[in-house]
């Protein structure tokens, strides 16, 4: 098939779905030739591996209709507490240094485990590159812990920090911060109340709950059930709750 | 049933790999493609859906570039979402995985 078969039948296939879409899907499929030939590749081969035109454009149809985002959030708690069966001892850590993103901003995935041997670990994180170092840079970290790892960060004095917790895990600090920003994904737990920072931005989405200290600015947004308590006062508080969840402030109600 | 099982088994499996890959780096479409088709050997074609998917989702972002030789090149990029939405399906993999360990034992 020819290139421009190829793109007939996917723009016959795509009929019926707004302009604006099909003119976006077709210059995915044009930046491909273009990207393909530069590499090297036959016009012929290009097409074959791209798949049947026809059933591309029936999955684009499917992907095009209003059922994303809805089943996203709460779908990360189940699976990911049921990876720590109980916490038990004979548990050790891996840190994996996997990118930097920009901005200065280190990013560290914790991966945690029970003593079967690292095969699994290393099967999931990408190895390190041997050029980025896991030491701190000066603007900020980033820690994702995405699981039921408990994680201790010690005592820390950063100019920013973000930790996202993605699973049952719980994550503890103290020290002083610029920057907090912290993200709850599952039923994990954040125990910052003796981390001090000027701002906080929080958001908890399923049953997490987290502890916080911060001065100036706390934003606190909650869909769910999470509880975000305030150990101290800030001078501006922004909330945003949906759901059952609550803000509970320094004097002890919500 | 278990056609339709296998194939939404895949799409999940496909998404993590193509957060998994731009979180290595930013990348265009035919980097992505030719790696994932090497590997799991699946048409091309299908990570696009896929990656308009994940840009309406705001967990990818793209630019465009020009490159020394050819055409223009539109980068991909992982969001802060997208690195989110990362770290919630590696979790979920990872459980997935273990689950599956449990019953079907360890190869190693």
């Amino acid at each position: 098939m020819s290139r421009a078969l190829f793109m007939a039948k996917l723009e016959e296939g795509l009929a019926g779905l707004p302009q604006t879409q099909i003119d976006e899907i077709v210059s995915d499929y044009r930046f491909h030739f273009a990207e393909a030939e530069a590499a090297g590749q036959s016009e012929d081969d290009i097409v074959a591996r791209l798949g049947d035109p026809a059933r591309l454009a029936e999955e684009l149809r499917g992907e095009n209709e209003p059922c994303l985002a809805a089943n996203e959030t709460p779908k990360s708690a189940g699976p990911a507490v049921m990876a720590s069966p109980g916490g038990q001892a004979n548990r050790w850590w891996l840190l994996a240094f996997l990118a930097v993103a920009g901005g200065g901003m280190a990013v560290y995935y914790l991966a945690g485990h029970d003593g079967r041997g690292p095969t699994m670990i290393a099967n999931v994180v990408p190895p390190a590159p041997a050029s980025q170092a896991p030491i701190a840079p000066a603007h900020g970290v980033r820690v994702v812990i995405s699981g039921g790892q408990v994680l201790d960060l010690g005592n820390i004095a950063q100019e920013r920090i973000e930790i996202l917790l993605d699973g049952g895990g719980r994550a503890t600090a103290k020290g002083r911060v610029a920057e907090l920003t912290l993200h709850i994904d599952g039923s994990g737990s954040a125990d910052l109340g003796n981390l001090e920072a000027d701002n906080v931005r929080v958001d908890v989405s399923g049953t997490g709950s987290a502890d916080v200290s911060g001065t100036q600015m706390v934003d606190v947004t909650i869909m769910g059930s999470g509880t975000v308590r305030l150990r101290k006062k800030p001078r501006t508080l922004m909330q945003s709750v949906t759901g059952p969840g609550q803000v509970i402030l320094p004097s002890g109600q919500p | 049933m278990a056609d339709s099982t296998h194939i939404q088994l895949k799409k999940g499996i496909l998404e993590l790999c193509v957060l998994t890959l731009l979180a290595e780096k930013d990348s265009y479409g035919y980097q992505i493609t030719s790696r994932l088709s090497d590997a799991i050997g699946m048409a091309e074609g299908t990570v696009y859906p896929l990656l308009r998917k994940m840009q309406k989702e705001e967990l990818v972002d793209t630019y465009l570039t020009d490159s020394a030789s050819g055409p223009p090149r539109r980068y991909f990029k992982l969001t802060r979402a997208g690195h989110r939405a990362l770290a919630a399906k590696r979790a979920e993999w990872k459980a997935f995985k273990a689950a599956l360990v449990d019953i079907l034992g360890d190869d190693e």
